[in-house]
């Protein structure tokens, strides 16, 4: 890893000595990035005479032309070039920055290329701190040119300065280190670059404590909620905070437990292993439980479920409560859960709770929370650009809960709030699940996909799960696809795309390392396709060009291997 | 200071090349004390081992790991007098009693003709004071449960509970072999069987990325780390074996891909062995257990090798290599679920009786010698030892 990348999240008061200057053509010469002085090749071709910006050793040149070109895709760090700098002295540090720093006279040109570390870009002269500060303050600084690249075209030089802003354009590439290309985004996301700000300056009181600090705390978390619960469309005492979607799953699925009367559970056969594997437990406690199938193309229609009704009904089974998920994390297949609610809700007899998880269709796929009539659902934040150990439950009304402990959470979700989780949550729910952003990344997304499924479908030898899925098709989001390749174990085509640079799974990260393939069974695949079988998960930051480069790394896997 | 004492099984048999074999077990023997400062001290045939009291946990794992030798015992050293030998005999005996012994015996030895007792009266002196103080101890001359050995040296020493060694033969003298490491069960057991019997192994992986994973790679090397705790340090020769893969999946029928892929594992081995000077092949193949290792078959894979073939484990039961692997403490590591290729290629009706003239025939076609050059150009060498950290 070059040293700029770990240097920079080492110390972040210290950040400016730590800068480095980075040649990404010159691998070799990276190699020796220690011993002090190196010669720099910039992106022009002519040899300077620069230092690694380590320990306050800074490079000066005059002249410094910026080219075109950008980097080579394959690093993490950050670097600038610039013609003049010199240590700021204590006294001259501006009252908005927060550590002494260097003075960069004139930047000719920067490279961004960090990921999930706070590092400081210098403009004309001006430090700015954070780098998610880049879209207002350096906004034409910055254009991208190929998938994974970033090019800073340089203040005053010629323009390169064209299109969008970090956030929206910048790929992930960037966000990860260069080469990497990601398309594991149903296992997680990458953050959100404000986050880190949001997360740093969050209150630390604890909500629950009557002094200051304690309602700071309480105030962030409600106004949290309530942001949340804007988004949503539903009330804010309806939402909970959570550890994240198999929390939210369980919960709701262990209240079965501590119900008076007896409760069964009918479930899809293609759940998440939150809900599958809980099923599983609640059935050993003695829970009635039963699963409704899938029909081929991974779906499961409202006929299903009445009919898996009807049986329990047969066998004298009370069903309480139904769990669907709304989009399935391994094929994308959507679930009208709308629909299901609408048919239930007309059955004679007791009230059946139903519950779905929506950890992979909110801010993904539309869908509205109170329209579904749903009475409670889970999510959750990072797969939504926010960071871990936070998820949301809706509860349409509180139901009774295994987990005893104190108040937080009218008792429903014991244990002190995660306060900052909760606002980043919030924040991601406004950029990507707010009713615009969520129509305009679904639409790129649907065309992206579309062309990656025309690819796949050109393949030879390459199986769309399921078979008759179409590159528009409303039965899936257009998020997730899972395609087999006969002859190439799943593993197998995880680690080869990985070793082209380019992130997959198999399936769900919460079973991988197992052989099985339980969704794939339900649906009917065999089991020798789904050996075979793996996930592409794309998101808001992946690019057409991303898309061509899976499709060209797969067909020379399918080709050599 | 606390004193070992080693006692030497198979060993005692040879006959003038015995003192070789002894001097290839302290080498061996002081590379695996190192960093623990003992001493080795070798007089009229006995091992003695002396290391600082804070060392023993040490010293006894690694006499617990050494081959060669029948068993080990920690000696008490007292003084050169008759009532200094027989307290710390009734120590021994008191030792064993509560270790639910029920019958003993002393032996005694005197190589100090200086000591006023003779071994027979060293035997009786003793043997009358331990039943005095030790009633629940009963003599037993013919069969008893435990010995109780005295031996008069430079110093006198005295011991009771012995620890079964490993036995064999001293790593190291009886050539060397290369060992076919896979990853699983069986291979690791081989390579201790041979080690068990003297060889000194170097070991080959084949590894075929993407179609194992790295985390497989990294199973073989802490394999190999396991057994060097017995063998001694283990050259692991990893050869990328993909191009060979692909070849045999685009030109072979697929029932015999299993077969055609050992055929070309043990080509390469043999090639590489005999670049090393090493003079035969071992592998875990046992008869029968899978397709790929009927007689028929192990025909076929033979017939590339051009060097012997040992197969330790080719008469045992799988449960018995089990309780093997378990004992060396191979077994954990290697029923981790990381595939090996032969699992991620095999073919879902391999063929059972391969022809050996057909299995030429078809392995000829592959064409693989450049292929296999390659790879073996491309040989990655790391050296397995015992210091190995125990994580994978």
């Amino acid at each position: 890893m070059p040293i700029g990348a770990r240097s920079l999240s080492d110390k972040s008061d210290e950040l400016l000595d730590f800068f480095c200057i980075y040649d990404f053509r010159n691998q070799v010469e990276d190699e020796r990035i220690d011993d002090g002085v190196n010669p720099f090749i910039p992106l022009d071709g002519r040899v300077y005479n620069t230092v690694f910006f380590k320990h306050r050793q800074v490079l000066a040149n005059d002249g410094l032309a910026f080219p075109e070109a950008g980097p080579e895709v394959g690093h993490t760090g950050f670097s600038l070039v610039v013609n003049k700098a010199e240590k700021l002295k204590p006294d001259r540090v501006a009252a908005d920055l927060e550590f002494p720093g260097y003075f960069f006279d004139h930047i000719i040109g920067a490279y961004f290329f960090v990921a999930h570390s706070k590092c400081i870009i210098a403009q004309r002269g001006r430090l700015v701190k954070h780098f998610f500060y880049i879209e207002k303050t350096l906004k034409g600084l910055w254009c991208t040119t190929r998938a994974g690249q970033l090019v800073a075209a340089g203040a005053g030089q010629r323009g390169q300065a064209a299109a969008g802003t970090l956030f929206e354009r910048a790929p992930l590439g960037t966000m990860l280190g260069m080469t990497r290309t990601y398309f594991d985004w149903a296992a997680t996301t990458p953050p959100l670059p404000e986050l880190f700000e949001i997360l740093a300056q969050a209150p630390f009181g604890n909500p629950s404590s009557r002094h200051r600090e304690g309602q700071e705390g309480r105030q962030a978390l409600e106004g949290a909620r309530r942001r949340c619960a804007m988004v949503l469309g539903v009330r804010p005492e309806q939402l909970i905070f959570t550890s994240g979607g198999t929390e939210s799953n369980a919960l709701v699925l262990q209240s079965l437990l501590v119900r008076n009367s007896p409760a069964g559970l009918i479930y899809g056969a293609t759940e998440h292993p939150s809900v599958r594997e809980t099923a599983e437990q609640l059935k050993r406690l003695t829970v009635p439980v039963m699963t409704v199938q899938p029909e081929p193309d991974g779906r499961i229609p409202k006929e299903a479920v009445l009919k898996a009704l009807d049986r329990a009904k047969e066998r004298n089974m009370p069903v309480k409560m139904l769990a669907l998920m709304a989009v399935n994390n391994e094929t994308g297949a959507v679930t009208d859960i709308g629909e299901i609610v609408q048919a239930v809700r007309t059955l004679p007899g007791p009230a059946i709770h139903i519950h779905t998880d929506l950890v992979q269709s909110i801010g993904k796929v539309p869908f509205s929370l109170s329209d579904s009539g749903v009475d409670s659902a889970a999510m959750s934040a990072h797969k939504l650009g926010g960071p871990r150990g936070i998820g949301l439950l809706y509860l349409k009304r509180p139901i009774p809960v295994l987990i005893k402990g104190g108040e937080q959470e009218w008792g429903l979700r014991p244990g002190t709030e995660n306060v900052a989780g909760a606002l980043a949550f919030a924040y991601c729910l406004e950029q990507l699940a707010s009713k615009a952003p969520l129509a305009r990344h679904y639409d790129e997304a649907q065309n992206r996909m579309e062309a990656l499924i025309r690819g796949l479908k050109k393949l030879e030898k390459c199986i769309l799960i399921p078979e008759d899925r179409q590159g528009r098709d409303q039965r899936f989001s257009p998020y997730i696809v899972q395609a087999a390749f006969p002859g190439i174990p799943g593993e197998v085509m995880v680690r080869a795309l990985d070793n082209a640079g380019i992130a997959i799974s198999t399936g769900s990260a919460c079973s991988s390392g197992k052989a099985e393939r339980p969704v794939l069974k339900a649906m009917g695949i065999d089991a020798d396709t789904a050996f075979c079988s793996v996930r592409f998960s794309q998101g808001w930051a992946t690019t057409d060009q991303d898309i061509e480069q899976l499709l060209e790394a797969v067909t020379t896997i399918r080709k050599t291997l | 200071m606390t004193t070992y004492l080693l006692k030497l099984g198979e060993l005692t048999l040879k006959g003038g090349n015995r003192s070789e074999f002894e001097q290839i077990l302290k080498r061996n023997l002081t590379t695996m004390l190192k960093g623990s400062r003992a001493v080795i001290n070798i007089t009229q045939g006995r091992f003695f081992v002396h290391c600082e009291g804070d060392k023993e946990a040490q010293v006894e794992a690694v006499l617990d790991r050494l081959i060669g030798i029948a068993g080990w015992a920690k000696a008490r050293v007292c003084e050169k007098t008759v009532e200094a030998v027989v307290e710390a005999c009734i120590t021994e005996a008191k030792a064993l009693a509560k270790a639910g012994v029920k019958t003993f015996k002393i032996e005694a030895r005197r190589a100090d003709k200086g000591f006023p007792l003779d071994s027979y009266g060293i035997m009786r002196a003793a043997g009358d004071g331990v039943c005095e103080a030790v009633p629940e101890l009963q003599v037993d001359v013919r069969n008893p449960e435990q010995i109780i050995s005295v031996e008069i040296r430079e110093r006198a020493y005295v011991y009771g509970l012995a620890h079964r060694g490993r036995r064999g033969l001293p790593v190291g003298s009886a050539g060397r072999g290369l060992l076919l490491l896979s990853g699983g069960i069986d291979s690791p057991v081989a390579g201790y069987l041979m080690a068990n019997r003297g060889m000194r192994l170097e070991a080959i992986y084949f590894h075929a990325y993407p179609y194992t994973s790295e985390e497989a790679q990294k199973k073989v090397h802490r394999l190999a780390s396991i057994i060097s705790q017995y063998a001694l340090p283990i050259r692991l020769h990893t050869i990328p074996f993909t191009q060979v893969q692909v070849r045999i999946k685009q030109r072979a029928p697929d029932q015999w891909s299993t077969v055609l892929l050992r055929m070309a594992m043990m080509d390469a081995a043999g090639r590489l062995a005999r670049r090393n000077r090493i003079h035969c092949l071992v592998t875990g193949e046992s008869l029968s257990q899978v397709a790929s290792q009927t007689v028929e078959n192990i025909q076929c894979t033979e017939s590339t090798a051009r060097l012997p073939v040992f197969r330790p484990l080719i008469g045992t039961d799988k449960e018995e290599t089990i309780r093997i692997a378990r004992e060396i403490g191979t077994y954990e590591t290697s029923i981790l679920p990381y595939e090996d290729c032969c699992v991620l290629f095999s073919p879902a009706h391999p063929i059972l009786h391969g022809n050996i003239e057909e299995a030429r025939e078809l392995y000829a076609g592959l064409e693989l010698d450049e292929i296999l050059e390659e790879a073996l150009h491309h040989e990655v060498l790391e050296k397995c030892s015992a210091e190995e950290p125990n994580t994978i």
